[in-house]
Order: structure tokens, then C-alpha cells, then sequence
């Protein structure tokens, strides 16, 4: 892994960021001020007391950058978690199951794969209301197909291999069999996959917020700090860079975490 | 004949993607409340109520109610919005549409020029130079968030340089396409992108075939051998995820004619939403889906056209 890691500055790099992030999102919010508290003069310049200065309402950027990293990772893990166990269980019942149930699954899948995720994340907060729950219900309804598709190609080279069959042989029930044979040697590719995926949960989140059905004010997303912060970049364009400088390297970190550790367990890439 | 099976199959799996397009759309105009007492207001007696609700035909069965609903939104009647003057859902499809359709197809065009050249630039000096800048530029393509692409743009094109107009004007001193250059350049960016990495990986892939081995061997020159030879081939896998990213673009165009203030079908949606008006929502979601599904149909279909082998192999 050390090696690897000094092959793949972006791997690193990536790595050390994702780190910093979380940090960031634990520490960040009680380091200085209030993210919510209203107590500065509106839009301060960065440095003194407010590091990266204070937004329309005098609130600190500084705090509410780290309270939307903090929400944004919240969300993406939740979806990510859900996704993951409702993908693989579609992914398991698509391989195992009776062959029309299996086609019908994967059938629906593929559907809910290619339909555009906005659009229906918008069409269920149109029913929901908005907020952090109504956006964690309707990226994961999008979020499991990926995931689904994955598990269900991967199961169908590893199904017919020898120690499958030999499991079977030996008496072992289906359930078992997923469980105890198959599923492990998935861990390291989901994974990785996983993060490619967190990066476009994340991103959804920052869209909708963005677009201003996400996370309501006053709770700051960094979506929605973008969109306050265009309305008056003609007078104040630094306050838009922080929340867009963040994100993207956040969306970078992520897909390059992914795509490393992708390379990493493919041994035909070495 | 035996070729119009497969096509039969995938107009049958259009079909069924719409119905649950429809059903969804259905579900969730269902579940905002009684459109009969929003309908009638909040000061209405409760027999307006009931006469609204019998007129509009909402006391009868669930799907009997879905009947009529895709028997109407097939005959584009969508019902009328729940506020200011209930124009028709109708007239507000029809004003909006054009204006998302222009920006989209400006959008494809644009993306599938960029990233067909990029990619094929990238696949013949492959792992040079011109493949890592293109590589680089690609990797932003993809990870870079729309909304953040667009400031950017926004404040060195219009507050710096003072070149382009910053949001579409009712009067608009300019021509029109000034005002759509940015809105397109945002929109195709991803797009672009995603197809310029994949014609690259397709070219390169085509170039290690036996007939262009032998293309090289009798000295084909260099420009007819890499368009003639080798991209017709590569553009292939190319054609489908045109059709695929065509739902990066729609997802964009929410985002884009926000940003860029386009009276288009994203925009009215995302001010329906903030004003609960299912009847809007849910028909731009229909007509939204619909288009996407469509579109990656009529791809489905030229590529048996395109392409003799997957003709062959369907025969």
C-alpha cells in the first residue's frame, strides 16, 4: 500500500484531504464562531478575527463552510450506507433468485439506473417538503441502482468458480454461501466504488441546495452558500470562491480516492 | 423483417419506461393533499368543494383516476396550475419548452463536436503531450460542479472582460445567441467531457485492430487512415452515450437556466416546487422524462442503421 501510495501522488493527495475534511467537519464548527450566530458586520474581508471574513447577515464563513461539510458528509454517508445495502441486496437477489424474479429485478434496475436522478429527487421533494430528510430519501431511491448493477456483474464471474461450486457441493445454502464466500471478495471494489459515488451524492446534495429545494436556510450547505453568495458577486466575488473552491476539491478528492483504490486491488493495472 | 423484433422490443421498453414515468408522476400529484380544496381556496364552502371535486371527477377510484390522467397528458392536457390565473399547465409547457429544447440541442451539438475531436486528439498522441492536457482538461470536464463552472465563467466573460451579457433580459440589447453562449458552453462542459474520455478509450481500442495494422502496412496516409479508417469505427460506442449523457444535460439545464435566468421548463420547475404547484412539477417531470427516454430510444434506433455488424448480428 506504501508503495502504491508513492506511485499515485493522487491517491495521496486525495487521501490527506479526505482527512482533513472530516476534521474540518468535527472540529471546524466550535473552533471559532457560531454558524448561525449573526454577530459580525456583513461581509467582513477575510483575516482578524474572521478567518475567511462573514457572508450577507455577518454570519462566519469561516463556521458555516465547516457546518456544511459536516452536513454534506452526513447526508453522503447515510445515502451511501443505504445505497449500499439496498444495491447489494437487489445485486444478490437479481444472481440467486428464481430467473424471471432475477430479470425482472434487474430489468427495473437498469430503468431506475438511466432515469436522470434530479428529476425524480425533485418530483418526491415536491411531495416530501424540502430539507436534510426529504434530500436523504430521494438521492438514495436514485443512489441504489449503481450499486445493484455493480454487485450483479461481479456475482455473475464469481458464481461458476470453483470454490462456489465446491461450496455448494459441501452442503452450503445459498444465504451462507453469499454471505460467507462471495460477499468479501466484493468489499474492496465497492469501496472503492463507494467513493465515486459519495462524489456524486455529494454533488446532488450541493445542486439541490443549490437550486434552493436542498437544505433550507438558516442550516448552511455549501450549494446553497454558492447561491447566495452569485447574488452579489458582482460587489463580493471572494465570498463565492471558498464554498466553490471546497467543493470541487471535495468532488477531486473523492473521484481520485476512488479511481486509486480502483487501480490498487486490479492487479492487471500494475 | 426479423430486424424490426429487436426494435419492437426496445419501442416496448420505451413504452414501459414512460408508463412508470407516468405512474410516478401520478403517485405524487396524488399525495400533495385534496386538489379539490386548493383548488377552491381556503374560504369555500364545503359544498364548492364537493361539486369542484365531482366536476374534476376526483371521488372516483384510484385507477380510474390514473386512466384519465394519461389519457389526458397523451392529449398534452395537463391540467391548470393552482395559482395566479390556473393558466394551463398546457401554455406553460408550450412558452417554456423551446427555450430548453434550444439550449439542449446547442448543448449535444457542441459537446459531441468537442469531445469527439478531444478524444481523437488524445487517441492518436496517446500518452504524449496532447493526451495529458486533454486528460486534465476532461478530469475538470467531469469533476468540476456546473454551478461552479459558471461563475467562473461568468466573472472573467462578463465582470472582467465585459464581453457577454450575465443573465437573459426581457430587453435584450444583444442577440440571442450572445446571451446563450455561456448557458450552452456550462451545460455541454460534462458532457463534452464524459464523451471526450470515452472516444479517446474507442479509439485507441479500434487502433490496435488487425485491419488497421494492415491499413498502416499499405502506407494509407495518416489523416484518411485515423477519420476514414479508425473513427468510423470508434465513433460507435460514442453515438450510445450521446443519447446517455443527454441526462447530464437535462439534470444541467435545472441548474443552468436558474443560473443564467433562461425562461425554460428547469426554471419554472424549481419556482413550481418553492410554490407547491404539483400540477406544474409534475407535468415538466413527465415532459422532462419523456424527452430523455425518447431521445435515448431514437439512439437505440440509428445504431443498427450506423453500425452493419449490430445489424447483422440482430438478423
Amino acid at each position: 500500500m506504501r508503495q502504491r501510495l508513492r506511485k499515485d501522488p493522487l491517491l495521496l493527495g486525495g487521501m490527506v484531504f479526505l482527512v482533513l475534511l472530516v476534521l474540518f467537519a468535527v472540529f471546524g464548527p466550535h473552533l471559532r464562531h457560531d454558524p448561525f450566530l449573526q454577530n459580525g458586520g456583513t461581509h467582513l474581508p477575510p483575516g482578524g478575527d474572521y478567518w475567511l471574513g462573514t457572508d450577507t447577515v455577518g454570519r462566519d464563513t469561516f463556521s458555516r463552510l465547516a457546518y456544511g461539510a459536516r452536513l454534506s458528509l452526513y447526508i453522503g454517508l447515510v445515502v451511501q450506507s443505504i445505497s449500499l445495502g439496498v444495491g447489494i441486496l437487489m445485486g444478490v437477489l437479481g444472481t440467486f433468485s428464481p430467473r424471471w424474479l432475477g430479470s425482472l429485478i434487474m430489468r427495473f434496475t437498469d430503468v431506475m439506473f438511466a432515469f436522470p436522478d434530479i428529476l425524480l429527487a425533485i418530483l418526491i421533494i415536491t411531495v416530501v417538503g424540502m430539507g436534510v430528510k426529504p434530500v436523504i430519501v430521494a438521492l438514495s431511491i436514485t443512489a441504489w441502482p449503481a450499486i445493484a448493477r455493480l454487485v450483479k456483474t461481479q456475482l455473475a464471474t464469481l458464481k461458476d468458480r470453483e470454490f462456489v461450486v465446491a461450496a455448494r457441493a459441501s452442503g452450503a445454502s445459498t444465504a451462507y454461501l453469499v454471505f460467507k464466500h462471495v460477499l468479501p471478495q466484493l468489499w474492496g471494489i465497492l469501496m472503492a466504488v463507494t467513493m465515486v459515488e459519495l462524489a456524486g451524492t455529494i454533488l446532488s446534495e450541493s445542486t439541490l441546495s443549490f437550486l434552493g429545494i436542498g437544505i433550507q436556510a438558516p442550516d448552511p450547505s455549501w450549494g446553497s452558500m454558492i447561491q447566495s453568495a452569485r447574488m452579489q458577486m458582482n460587489s463580493y466575488p471572494m465570498e463565492l470562491l471558498y464554498p466553490c473552491v471546497i467543493l470541487s476539491l471535495t468532488i477531486f478528492a473523492l473521484n481520485f480516492v476512488g479511481d486509486g483504490l480502483r487501480a490498487a486491488l486490479d492487479p492487471k493495472s500494475s | 423483417m426479423r430486424i424490426l423484433k429487436p426494435l419492437a422490443q426496445r419501442l416496448l421498453y420505451g413504452l414501459l419506461s414512460l408508463l412508470l414515468v407516468s405512474v410516478v408522476t401520478f403517485w405524487a400529484s396524488e399525495q400533495i393533499g385534496d386538489v379539490a380544496v386548493i383548488l377552491a381556496g381556503e374560504k369555500a364552502s364545503p359544498e364548492t368543494v364537493v361539486r369542484i371535486r365531482h366536476s374534476l371527477g376526483l371521488d372516483q377510484p384510484a385507477p380510474v383516476r390514473y386512466g384519465r390522467y394519461l389519457n389526458n397528458a397523451v392529449h398534452g392536457d395537463f391540467g391548470m396550475s393552482f395559482h395566479g390565473t390556473h393558466e394551463p399547465v398546457k401554455d406553460i409547457i408550450a412558452r417554456d419548452l423551446p427555450m430548453t429544447a434550444r439550449i439542449a440541442f446547442m448543448a449535444i451539438l457542441l459537446s459531441a463536436i468537442v469531445g469527439i475531436f478531444l478524444g481523437t486528439v488524445a487517441g492518436v498522441y496517446q500518452n504524449r503531450f496532447q493526451d495529458r492536457a486533454v486528460l486534465i482538461v476532461s478530469t475538470l470536464g467531469v469533476t468540476l460542479p456546473n454551478f461552479v463552472l459558471a461563475p467562473f465563467l461568468v466573472y472573467f466573460f462578463c465582470l472582467k472582460m465585459d464581453r457577454l451579457p450575465q443573465t437573459w433580459e426581457q430587453n435584450r440589447v444583444a442577440a440571442d445567441y450572445m446571451y446563450l453562449i455561456l448557458p450552452v458552453v456550462v451545460l455541454s462542459a460534462r458532457p463534452a467531457a464524459l464523451l471526450t474520455r470515452l472516444t479517446r478509450a474507442s479509439f485507441i481500442d479500434t487502433m490496435q485492430q488487425e485491419y488497421i495494422r494492415l491499413a498502416i502496412a499499405k502506407g494509407v496516409p495518416r489523416m484518411r487512415l485515423i477519420v476514414r479508417h479508425a473513427l468510423r469505427n470508434a465513433i460507435l460506442p460514442v453515438v450510445t452515450a450521446i443519447g446517455t449523457s443527454f441526462g447530464f444535460l437535462l439534470t444541467g439545464s435545472f441548474v443552468v437556466e436558474n443560473f443564467f435566468g433562461l425562461p425554460g421548463l428547469g426554471k419554472e420547475t424549481i419556482e413550481a416546487i418553492s410554490k407547491r404547484d404539483v400540477m406544474v412539477v409534475q407535468a415538466c417531470v413527465f415532459v422532462t422524462g419523456a424527452m430523455f427516454i425518447v431521445v435515448n430510444l431514437i439512439v437505440d434506433i440509428l445504431l443498427p442503421i450506423l453500425d452493419p455488424r449490430i445489424r447483422e448480428a440482430q438478423i
